[in-house]
């Protein structure tokens, strides 16, 4: 269900994941944040792929709060001192809850790379800059193409002999007459490939892209509850409701209805493509059964 | 950013320069994998700098700001992209502006390659900062570049190397292919 919301509801779902969270100023919301985008990565990719990379996301923030500490010596309660510079446990907490949103917007961020396929992007590049879509799928395309052509440039070198053996210096020689002659190569051909555009009536006149995604309810709903709780959340953040100091003590805000509600909110809102995913699996099991 | 994007939209560019464009672009980040082990020492730089240099400066940020996009999507996306396509973009607007002095003087390019690369790593660097300390902060700027030190030297060093290696096969044919066809 996930991969198939239109990329606009799509964009403002992760927007609203990936930026608002680190507004916050909450450790608590830090990790609830991050919990929700673990639990949104297990839903995605296979679990040993997200099992492997936690390592990163432990290491982390341990390693942001030992830095931290390092270059920071506020903070009432003291540690231990370290060649005379006060090691305190604010500047530690304080890295370590920085660490927290590192990780929740880097598995946003991973969650918003492995969604926003090049056809969304696509999409809503032509949208408003027609020319920009245009060369972004012309890169995309030459990506690939160019590495197979290299591939084939430098096996037919090495069958032919003319390079590929030899000290280091001819080979790296080897490697750039390769580069010189796919150059040569790479030029001609966007020539020729923008000559064939023109000949095949690129800018003769006003042209539309088709159209491949469409608004569906489900985009409705999921826009409207990220609208309603972002706007709610924001309210919170302008309110204070979240704020945590950590120098000279940490200060923990006083637990009150509305950061519960935005935390709910929150929840809410992460959850709903991963719910989706999960109800739809269940229906199709249902199908076949 | 965006700004950039509406006004090549508007003016009537050539077809033969948006896929020079697009050339180019797919060019460095292939360059991007070919150096994918070595950390930091890559010819993207380079390749951004000479689109800027021989294409003009439209060119050169539109070559920079897509090989950041694009590239991130081999290589992991991440909220350091948009820090990554300003840099680039800027230096290859540079080149673009500094164009003939660059190409009359090859002394000129080595010193652009080297402040360009700084550039970059110090750009870089206030993200690291924003992101560690979630703000505006002097101590933290400097430690970010204190530790960054051998990345700025690579960057720098990568830059020239590639600039001097690339720059006359890459001028040659560029110039032909622009006399030639008349971009």
């Amino acid at each position: 269900m996930t991969e198939r919301l239109h990329p606009v509801s799509m964009m403002i779902f992760f927007l609203f994941t990936i930026i608002l969270p680190a507004f916050t100023g909450n450790p608590c919301f830090y990790l609830l944040s991050f919990l929700m985008g673990l639990i949104m990565l297990f839903n995605t990719l296979p679990s040993r792929t997200v099992a492997r990379s936690l390592t990163l996301y432990i290491v982390l923030p341990v390693l942001i709060a030992c830095f931290n500490s390092l270059f920071y010596h506020d903070g009432s309660t003291i540690l231990f001192y370290l060649n005379g510079m006060r090691i305190t446990f604010e500047a530690f907490a304080y890295g370590m809850s920085s660490g927290l949103m590192v990780n929740s917007v880097l598995i946003w961020c991973r969650l918003l790379s492995h969604y926003f396929t090049g056809d969304k992007i696509m999409y809503l590049f032509g949208t408003f800059s027609p020319k920009t879509a245009l060369i972004i799928s012309m890169v995309l395309r030459f990506v690939p193409m160019y590495r197979e052509h290299i591939d084939a440039y430098r096996n037919t070198q090495k069958l032919l002999g003319i390079y590929g053996e030899g000290t280091l210096f001819e080979r790296i020689r080897g490697e750039f007459k390769i580069f010189g002659g796919f150059l040569s190569w790479l030029l001609e051909h966007s020539m020729t490939t923008s000559d064939s555009m023109t000949a095949r009536g690129y800018g003769a006149a006003r042209r539309r892209a088709f159209k491949l995604f469409s608004f569906k309810s489900f985009d409705t709903v999921i826009c409207i509850i990220v609208l309603l709780s972002a706007g709610f959340n924001i309210y919170c953040i302008i309110t204070g409701v979240f704020r945590t100091e950590f120098y000279p003590m940490i200060i923990f805000p006083p637990l009150s209805l509305n950061g519960f509600i935005a935390g709910i909110m929150f929840i809410t809102v992460s959850a709903l493509p991963t719910a989706a995913d999960i109800i739809y699996r269940i229906k199709c099991r249902k199908t076949y059964e | 950013m965006v700004l950039v994007l509406a006004r090549l939209d508007k003016r009537k560019t050539n077809v033969r320069r948006i896929v020079l464009i697009a050339v180019m672009t797919a060019l460095s980040i292939v360059s991007r994998f070919i150096f994918a082990a070595v950390p930091a020492f890559k010819p993207m730089a380079a390749i951004i700098i000479l689109t800027g240099m021989y294409l003009g400066c439209e060119a050169g940020f539109m070559c920079g700001a897509l090989t950041a996009f694009l590239s991130n999507f081999y290589f992991g996306q991440g909220p350091w992209t948009p820090f990554q396509m300003v840099a680039f973009g800027l230096v290859g607007v540079t080149a673009g502006l500094l164009a003939s002095s660059l190409k009359k003087r090859r002394i000129v390019l080595v010193i652009y390659g080297i402040v360009a690369g700084i550039f970059y790593s110090f750009f870089m660097d206030i993200w690291t900062m924003l992101w560690a300390y979630s703000g505006l902060n002097l101590a933290g700027y400097i430690a970010a570049i204190a530790t960054a030190v051998p990345y700025t030297v690579l960057y720098a060093a990568s830059n020239v190397v590639f600039l001097l290696l690339l720059e006359r096969p890459f001028g040659r044919r560029l110039g032909r292919i622009i006399h030639k066809y008349r971009i």
